[in-house]
């Protein structure tokens, strides 16, 4: 998938997200062509493990509408652009806001 | 007798155990079984949720048992690892996280939620609920695990999410309540 495609899908998936979750105050996608990485920011999650966004792997579910394979973070609003991000992602800066979407 | 002992099945190595600590290294594999399955292609929901329910369930043995006693014979033990958590925020209000005492509350009880619909995956004799190892039936339709979809425990569900990150950090907690404790 193109970063166009991948941002659509992430777009459609952090409006389920917010739907089933209204407290999530943000979302992130930082665009990959090969996997969706998304990261979520929720106070009703334990803190992280350490200092680093520790994913969690979903294999691909094209059958429900996820072709590449998915690594999505949930983190606290404390964390929030402060915890390191794994190797392959970049920077906080690379991240396109999902939610809340701008005006 | 108690639960000196302990054999690590496979590795040549006897190494001294107790009952916390055997749970916990059974809870540990079987969850990384549990991620490996989660990742990969074409593995049905079933086995995938099956290892969850056996770790979070021996997790939870971990904590709640005796050194030197087995926790009974039963599978129920998560959601009453949660609640024990619910009903002491201190220390473990500080320990997962949380600034304030509301979401530490309503957090862990919408995670027991989802754990009891986990737990209750356990097969019953009847056959009559979802589980990940028996067929069962249900108003006159006989379902088999491999192909049901278990609503409410999609991975990637909010529910399930939530309780995903909470599992993680309950192992660590958990590991260093029993070192705490075993000096």
């Amino acid at each position: 998938m193109d970063r166009a495609e991948v941002i659509e899908l992430a777009r459609r998936l952090a409006k389920e997200h917010v739907e089933g979750a209204p407290e999530l105050e943000v979302i992130y996608v930082f665009p990959d062509e090969e996997e969706l990485r998304m990261v979520e920011v929720d106070p009703l999650i334990p803190r992280a493990l350490g200092d680093r966004v520790e994913p969690f792997y979903f294999r691909a579910d094209p059958a429900n509408g996820l072709p590449l394979l998915t690594a999505l973070a949930v983190i606290r609003p404390e964390e929030d652009r402060v915890l390191r991000l794994p190797d392959e992602w970049g920077a906080w800066d690379d991240a396109v806001q999902l939610w809340p979407e701008a005006a | 007798m108690g639960g000196r002992g302990a054999n690590l099945a496979g590795s040549g190595v006897s190494m001294e155990l107790d009952w916390r600590s055997a749970y916990l290294l059974q809870a540990k594999s079987d969850y990384e079984m549990f991620t490996t399955l989660a990742q990969k292609e074409d593995t049905p929901l079933c086995h995938t949720l099956h290892y969850l329910q056996m770790a979070t369930e021996k997790l939870a043995k971990s904590f709640l048992s005796e050194p030197n006693q087995p926790w009974p014979s039963r599978h129920q033990a998560y959601v009453a690892f949660i609640h024990v958590l619910l009903l002491n925020p201190n220390p473990f209000q500080k320990i997962l996280g949380y600034t304030r005492k509301d979401q530490y509350k309503a957090s862990l009880g919408s995670i027991r939620r989802t754990a009891k619909t986990l737990e209750d995956l356990v097969p019953e004799s009847l056959r009559t609920r979802p589980n990940p190892e028996y067929p069962w039936s249900s108003q006159g339709r006989i379902y088999v695990p491999v192909v049901y979809d278990f609503p409410g425990l999609r991975l990637q569900e909010v529910g399930m999410r939530k309780l995903l990150k909470f599992t993680e950090l309950s192992f660590v907690m958990v590991e260093n309540l029993i070192k705490s404790t075993s000096i």
